[in-house]
């Protein structure tokens, strides 16, 4: 009885450890789940007051990059933001809006790099080798210069919802493997090239 | 006096040195040393696939099936990879220098295999009677293919045991980051790209360079399964994912990155 009362505090420390860690099979449930959406076409913008509004159609993939569905989109983005060529993507303050959001303010045209369908106000978008239309720059006519928007800045991420039942039989092999693997650890540095 | 804190200390400072230094020490900054460059620091001949690889050019899906004949030469991606930086790194060529016999250039190929993979070195080995690297190892392929590690290298290359881990997207910003700041350096890096638990990829490369963009950092990749072409990891800043080429054996798409030969742990 004793014993295994001192045994609790190193079991819930392997415990912690492993979950901490993103145990194996845990961390590697959440990769399978997790899910990207990337712009591939823009088929709308508009201008509404200080924020350049788009549509878009994205591609839904995995972590091995297969498709897996297409979704429209729709994302504000601050035209200030937009101004400032030193923005990363990282930090760039962009706004996914709801699908069902009304579209208002002035429309845009869509215009490929040669100009061809410019008009005063227009998007000149940049397209990939893959079809995948990677980036554009709004021109509008009066005011300062716009840098170019990069379409992965509208990147999201998600974890599809089949994952959770499956994290305590996720936890439960992590904890009862990790021991196993802490221990195997030294080994592999010692024997390791 | 023998038995004084002191002297004790002093007796396992080296070690310590030597245990926390790997691991945790800076990398020295590169002396008198030009980038590395494609193809003159690498290897004339390929790693082999024991495996012959067709890819679906529609659905990118890849099947496989043994090649007729053994490939004589397989298995080697780390082996290579932690060579051709050893070669960077060591090896000074000295083509106006009159070349030498075959067991010479053994011994100083051996010379150079046998330096810390790890760290950049205080010596270097003076090669003669070739430009660089390519040309030595066309010259004197066999011996050079003979000296490099077999398999097992690579199926024991210490930092193997991360590649079971989950590779979060913050820490694959941290090793885009990681990368940079080696090339600044003048250390080109040896990476792991792999797909694990999927194993479409699991491979040894040796980044070289990077072009930065808003949206993508694009490294460039010395792979020892093709003497001909370099290869590209991409990293998407936005989805914050790696990318790796399509190759002979791989469809090309998303991977999971990390250095090795790095430190005491990788």
């Amino acid at each position: 009885m004793a014993g295994s009362t001192r045994g609790q505090p190193v079991w819930a420390a392997l415990a912690l450890l492993a979950l901490g860690s993103e145990g194996c099979v845990t961390g590697h449930l959440f990769d399978a789940a997790l899910r990207w959406e990337q712009p591939l076409h823009y088929h709308e913008a508009r201008i509404d007051g200080d924020r350049l509004t788009v549509e878009y159609t994205a591609l839904v993939t995995n972590d091995r990059g297969k498709v897996l569905a297409r979704k429209e989109r729709r994302a504000a983005l601050p035209l200030d933001a937009l101004r400032r060529p030193d923005l990363a993507i990282e930090t760039f303050p962009v706004e996914h809006l709801a699908d069902d959001a009304p579209s208002t303010g002035r429309r845009l045209a869509l215009a490929v790099p040669d100009g061809k369908g410019a008009a005063s106000a227009y998007l000149e978008i940049e397209t990939a080798p893959d079809g995948q239309e990677k980036s554009f720059v709004l021109h509008d006519l009066g005011g300062r210069p716009y840098a170019p928007f990069y379409s992965t800045a509208l990147t999201q991420t998600s974890t599809a919802p089949w994952v959770y039942p499956l994290l305590p039989l996720g936890a439960a092999v992590d904890v009862a493997t990790f021991p196993v693997l802490l221990a195997f650890l030294p080994v592999v540095l010692l024997i390791g090239d | 006096m023998r038995g004084s804190r002191g002297g004790v200390f002093r007796r396992i400072l080296p070690v310590l040195g030597f245990v926390f230094g790997c691991a945790t020490g800076p990398i020295p900054p590169a002396q008198d040393r030009a980038p590395f460059r494609f193809p003159a620091d690498t290897f004339a001949f390929a790693n082999q696939t024991v495996l012959e690889y067709e890819i679906d050019p529609v659905t990118r899906d890849v099947s496989s099936h043994p090649r007729e004949k053994t490939p004589e030469f397989a298995l080697r991606c780390g082996a290579m990879a932690r060579a051709a930086r050893q070669f960077y790194s060591v090896a000074r060529f000295d083509p106006s220098a009159p070349a030498v016999d075959a067991q010479s250039y053994e011994r100083l190929v051996q010379e150079v295999l046998e330096t810390n993979p790890r760290r950049p070195p205080q010596q270097r080995v003076v090669i003669p009677g070739y430009h660089n690297l390519r040309d030595l190892s066309e010259a004197h392929a066999s011996l050079v293919q003979a000296l490099l590690a077999g398999p097992w290298e690579t199926y024991l290359q210490r930092g193997n045991w991360r590649m079971i881990f989950p590779f979060p997207l913050e820490q694959q910003q941290q090793v885009a980051g990681q990368l940079l700041d080696e090339l600044a350096r003048g250390w080109p890096p040896i990476v792991h790209v792999l797909r694990f638990p999927d194993v479409t990829i699991d491979h040894l490369v040796l980044v070289f360079d990077a072009e930065q963009t808003p949206a993508e950092i694009r490294f460039h990749v010395y792979d020892p399964n093709d003497a001909d072409h370099q290869l590209e990891l991409v990293f998407d800043r936005g989805a914050r994912l790696f990318s790796y080429s399509a190759t002979a054996f791989f469809p090309g798409g998303p991977v999971k990155a990390y250095e090795v030969y790095n430190g005491w742990f990788y």
